[in-house]
């Protein structure tokens, strides 16, 4: 097993040095943040290794497949797209970046509240004028979110340490067996 | 290059599982037990390959060792991608379950192809550096292909698509070239057995 060990310390050294990178991200997911404001979806679109998906298509349908709205992501991976009064239906945004990597975001429509009719014109300044307000105050708690959910999106080292772990496990797993096998037919 | 769900149609999808699964059976048949831990340390390689990303230049990139695997493992390379993607798709929502059959077919047949490739290169006597390098870099090249290819039932042209998956991953195909050679080398000069380019 002199060879076997020299492998294994081979591949320790290599993820090692691979692990030793500061930079452990994968642009394989393509994760979608998006909410509503007024008629209008709202979001970005990003890769796990936090890049930014550039002026790619966004497409909003309905939960029958319909598509309601459609637009392009910009230069810094945001979007907006117009789809009008959706009366409490649930929508799912799609960000499609080419080349196999899809992203999808559900907004539930429980969560939404109706936008009101026929308010008299003072109240509809001030109903404005509080939602600016609430807009700008809650902008920097989504700009956190925003950052948590990047961060959520990545793999940890624990996690890349765990998965070697399974497959080392199975290769035990595997060998254990084969060798009762190999035991009994003697 | 892995898909992600939902974007391929149904065509696809049947033929890459069918193809994995049919792969992942001769795989598993060519095991002995002595080619176990051999399977799955490539495979635990392949799994974090793709997990860790380089800087280069403005691009960040992962390395993904299909060829490289391809040599050691030849067809046992199957079985190894099954393991490494499967655990990508529990872990971390990489590529997903329904096509994890055409993930596995395009890198698993890629790098095998790349591997029968080196191995020719270097049975012939050629410096197995050179059988590394182009392993690793046909692995890369034909995996685009292959994505490219399942690509183009979903609706993409083809040219086009595998232009651009070629393009995107042209630093990948010179940085594993290096790492296939020198990996290879290596491996060659202190234990050849584990190449199988030569009888034990």
């Amino acid at each position: 097993m002199k060879s076997g060990l020299k492998a294994l310390f081979i591949m320790i050294a290599l993820m090692s040095f691979a692990l030793a990178q500061p930079h452990i991200a994968d642009a394989h997911k393509l994760n979608v943040f998006a909410y509503m404001e007024d008629s209008t979806v709202v979001g970005e679109a990003y890769f796990n290794d936090g890049s930014t998906v550039k002026n790619c298509e966004v497409l909003v349908k309905d939960m029958d497949g319909h598509v309601i709205g459609q637009g392009n992501t910009d230069e810094s991976g945001a979007f907006s797209v117009r789809v009008g009064s959706l009366e409490g239906k649930s929508i799912s945004v799609i960000v499609n970046a080419g080349m196999g990597h899809v992203g999808q975001a559900l907004i539930n429509g429980d969560a939404l509240r109706p936008v009101q009719q026929n308010v008299p014109d003072e109240e509809d300044k001030l109903i404005a004028t509080i939602r600016e307000i609430v807009h700008s105050e809650i902008e920097p708690l989504r700009g956190e979110l925003m950052q948590m959910h990047r961060g959520l999106s990545k793999p940890r080292f624990s996690e890349i340490i765990g998965g070697i772990g399974y497959i080392f496990g199975l290769v035990g797993i595997i060998l254990w067996i084969k060798e009762r096998r190999a035991g009994k037919n003697d | 290059m892995h898909i992600s769900e939902g974007v391929l149609s149904g065509y696809p999808l049947v033929v890459g599982a069918v193809g994995a699964a049919v792969g992942v059976a001769v795989g598993l048949k060519k095991i002995e037990m002595n080619d176990i831990p051999r399977v799955g340390i490539v495979s635990a390689a392949l799994f974090v390959a793709s997990l860790i990303h380089i800087n280069v230049g403005p691009v960040s990139v992962h390395l993904i060792l299909n060829g490289v695997g391809g040599i050691i493992l030849g067809m046992q390379l199957f079985p190894a991608y099954f393991v490494a993607l499967l655990l990508q798709v529990l872990l971390f929502q990489f590529g997903g379950i329904t096509v994890l059959g055409v993930n596995i077919c395009t890198m698993a047949f890629s790098g095998v192809i790349g591997g029968y490739l080196g191995r020719y290169i270097i049975k012939r006597g050629i410096q197995p550096w050179i059988g590394g390098a182009i392993a690793g870099g046909t692995g890369v090249i034909m995996a685009g292909i292959f994505t490219a290819m399942a690509l183009v039932f979903s609706g993409d042209v083809f040219i086009v698509t595998a232009k651009l998956v070629l393009i995107a991953h042209l630093p990948v195909v010179v940085i594993e070239s290096i790492v296939g050679g020198f990996v290879i080398a290596y491996l060659y000069k202190i234990m050849p057995s584990s190449l199988g380019v030569c009888k034990r």
